[in-house]
């Protein structure tokens, strides 16, 4: 019961967060002059003689709070406008993007978390031994190898030296027609979870295929950034009392470890995985850019570039939206994981 | 008529430390009657802890334990002769079996004794799974039974029927197949709640013979919900759980205010008589010390310096860091150790023979060169000292 009323007023608080988004949003559009907001409409060189025309047609010469209030008239008639990069409506476009994206998040997220915590699991109980030393060290690089350079780096490699090997995009040729065939359900939009839905495995190892570069280059930073958080908060659980306690009792090494202090150690961990999001959303930018992917990242690079204004308004109200849900969900599995938390 | 059920020989424990060797047990005898409380007293550092620790075989590295005999008496019958055991030459498997079993520790600090997220009944049900699996799973097929009994509907009798094969499958063999199967089957949840339920019902009879009010409340607590002094009382249930023979105390009544301390030590010493366990008292509160124990053995620097019955110590002390100890305890008002002349030693580089010589005001010649052995020099009254040895040549 607590649980609801506490639910129900933080997803209230999503509104006045949104509003507050748009707002700024829309004081950073204002830092613009109108001809230049204009140049985001003109899509051929004859428009240029009517620069006027083109700022009077989209109301660019008004002050900012009524643009700000027209656009808002639009959202609650469900329009978000047009996005010029995507060609389709901007609600269209994000449903568009989204299974990609998805797609890569549900690889990543369980890699960062397993990969991370067991990881640093294992150089905490090791402490000074060589397994301890070759995965800090690993994290330390992990962490300081910027996303875009790193993914560069890959990019490099595999499309340089091993060409085909693990190809760009989302699907190869083949794959990509095969799964535009009448013979192919689409039951979710994602490869990978459709393939295996229409059995089809040769489109499932393909798309599985192109999942690994951008995985890795989206894991590698958080996964290092989990590891170095689990492994001291790991090395601080296990010099508790508690510990002591737990052993004395006759527990093995293995319940020591897995129940006792892990459960403690994901605490810190859990406290950061909203900072955790913020930074995937990021990568996911930097990655899709990369690998030429077709999701949600690589059409906000675009939008952003190309001065999209509508794409980039509900990208940002997107993100906002999103970030705001995981941080519900994080504050909830925070109170659910330390009992001493109480929601409120 | 007094039975040993703990006799420690020569036990040396040394820390490996960056620093060098601290050389923190150099040569410890002890012995531990049958329903007997042993205080264990001594400045802080001279090697409390690390005995207890040492005979729960838990010294972790840079700790070794190098040398010694920790002979223990079993509480059940066994295949070692008259059920007496040497913890040092045994297996790491032996020893959890022996581990909040048959001696069970209480530690210095409650607070961070208990596991913030897990509630009370989590923690003490722990101890009975792991040490009464077989006397759990007697009480499930028991409880089985009655619900046959009761039950009218034949398909929920033949279910009950087979939960009862799987449960004699497990008393009779607890590695068997069924058993790990259950232990991470979805649905062997059902099963394991069973289980977890006999364990609930122990855990509240135990907090109920503490005297605990309201038990069943209790147990779902999580720790921080609970005062210091209940906190420690759930300490305490959890390692007599098992009805272990020792049960160490390592000053269980540090950081509890001083009217929570006299009840916790007056549980510990109903809860003795009870159950008939055996006690190893550690602490650096003399009158503490007078209050619960039959015998008190006196440390500095990794040595047992005497050794004798409480009333014996107190009226006459033999050793001169016991008198020491003794004079620097104002009678009546506080009773801690403090403030005896010189410095506690470090022992990386111990002083050579005995470690008091640099401290002591009697000190002869031999004292820098031979450590003196702990020798009976009246009657159950034991003395580490040259001085005495000369004096009654
Ligand atoms: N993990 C360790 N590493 C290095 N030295 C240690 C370690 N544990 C204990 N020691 C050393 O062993 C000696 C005895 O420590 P111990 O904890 O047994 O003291 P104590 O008598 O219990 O003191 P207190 O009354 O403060 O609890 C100390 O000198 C300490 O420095
Ligand atoms: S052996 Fe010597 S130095 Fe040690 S206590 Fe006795 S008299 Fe003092
Ligand atoms: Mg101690």
């Amino acid at each position: 019961m607590e649980v609801r009323a506490y639910i129900i007023r933080r997803v209230l608080l999503i509104i006045p967060v949104l509003v507050g988004v748009s707002l700024i949003v829309f004081a950073i559009l204002a830092l613009f002059s109108p001809e230049q907001r204009a140049a985001a409409f003109i899509t051929d060189i004859r428009q240029l003689r009517d620069i006027r025309g083109v700022i009077r047609s989209h109301g660019l010469d008004a002050p900012v709070y009524v643009q700000y209030f027209n656009w808002l008239k639009e959202v609650f008639h469900g329009n978000l406008g047009w996005s010029k990069t995507a060609q389709r409506p901007v609600l269209t476009a994000f449903f568009y993007f989204l299974p990609n994206t998805v797609e890569l998040a549900l690889f990543s997220a369980p890699l960062v978390i397993l990969v991370g915590i067991w990881l640093g699991t294992i150089s905490a109980v090791h402490q000074g031994k060589l397994i301890d030393h070759l995965t800090r060290t690993g994290a330390i690089v992990g962490w300081s190898l910027p996303t875009f350079w790193f993914g560069l780096l890959l990019l490099m490699i595999f499309y340089g030296y091993f060409r085909g090997l693990l190809p760009p995009e989302a699907l190869g040729t083949q794959a990509g027609l095969l799964v535009r065939s009448e013979a192919f359900t689409r039951y979710t939009h994602i490869n990978t979870l459709d393939a295996l839905l229409n059995g089809n495995f040769f489109i499932f190892f393909d798309a599985l295929r192109h999942l690994i570069l951008p995985v890795i280059t989206l894991t590698v930073v958080q996964c290092a950034m989990v590891m170095r958080i689990m492994r001291s908060s790991m090395l601080e659980a296990l010099a508790k009392g508690y510990i002591a306690t737990a052993r004395a009792k006759g527990a093995d090494e293995k319940t020591v470890v897995r129940k006792h202090a892990r459960r403690n150690a994901m605490i810190p961990v859990i406290t950061v995985s909203g900072y955790l999001f913020a930074l995937l959303i990021q990568g996911v930018v930097i990655t899709e850019t990369i690998f030429n992917r077709k999701g949600l990242g690589w059409w906000w690079a675009r939008a952003a570039v190309n001065l999209d204004v509508p794409a980039v308004l509900g990208s940002v109200i997107f993100s906002a939206l999103i970030f705001v849900i995981t941080n519900l969900i994080v504050d909830l599995l925070y109170a659910y994981v330390d009992p001493r938390v109480r929601l409120g | 008529m007094t039975e040993k059920i703990l006799e420690i020989k020569e036990l040396k424990t040394n820390f490996y430390t960056y620093e060098g060797v601290v050389k923190a047990l150099d040569g410890i005898q002890l012995e531990v009657n049958q329903g007997e409380t042993v205080g264990l007293v001594g400045e802080t550092g001279c090697g409390k802890s690390v005995t207890s620790l040492s005979i729960l075989r838990l010294i972790l590295p840079p700790g070794r334990i190098e040398k010694g005999k920790i002979i223990f008496k079993l509480k059940q019958q066994s295949r070692f002769k008259d059920n007496y055991v040497d913890l040092l030459s045994q297996s790491e498997k032996f020893m959890r079996t022996i581990r909040g079993n048959e001696i069970s520790m209480i530690f210095q600090e409650a607070s961070s004794a208990l596991n913030p997220v897990y509630t009370v009944d989590e923690q003490i049900s722990e101890s009975f799974l792991l040490h009464q699996k077989s006397q759990l799973y007697q009480e499930a097929i028991r409880e089985i039974d009655q619900e046959i009994n009761q039950a009218r509907i034949s398909w929920k009798k033949r279910t009950l029927g087979l939960e009862k094969t799987i449960f004699q499958a497990l008393l009779n063999n607890q590695t068997s197949l069924p058993a790990k199967i259950l232990g991470f089957l979805p649905g062997g949840w059902k099963y394991r709640g069973r289980i977890k339920r006999q364990a609930r019902k122990k855990s509240i009879e135990i907090l109920a013979q503490l005297g605990i009010a309201n038990p069943e409340n209790i147990v779902d607590r999580y720790p921080h919900e609970l005062s210091g002094g209940m906190q420690q009382r759930v300490v305490i249930a959890m390692a007599l759980a098992c009805n272990p023979n020792l049960l160490i105390a390592d000053e269980p009544t540090s950081n509890l205010d001083v009217t929570i301390q006299a009840q916790i030590l007056d549980l510990i010493r109903d809860l003795k008589r009870k159950f008939k366990s055996s006690v190893l008292f550690i602490t650096h509160d003399l009158g503490v010390v007078a209050e619960m124990c039959d015998r008190v053995a006196v440390m500095y620097a990794g040595n047992i310096c005497e050794i004798a019955e409480v009333k014996e110590l107190f009226r006459n002390p033999l050793h001169p860091y016991t008198k020491a100890l003794l004079n620097a305890v104002p009678r009546g008002g506080k009773t801690k150790l403090e403030s005896i002349e010189g410095n506690v030693p470090n022992l990386i580089n111990p002083p050579s023979g005995c470690r008091f010589h640099p401290r002591c005001a009697l000190a002869l010649s031999v004292c820098s060169q031979v450590n003196p052995p702990l020798l009976e020099r009246a009657k159950e009254h034991f003395l580490a000292c040259h001085y005495y040895g000369e004096k009654n040549k």
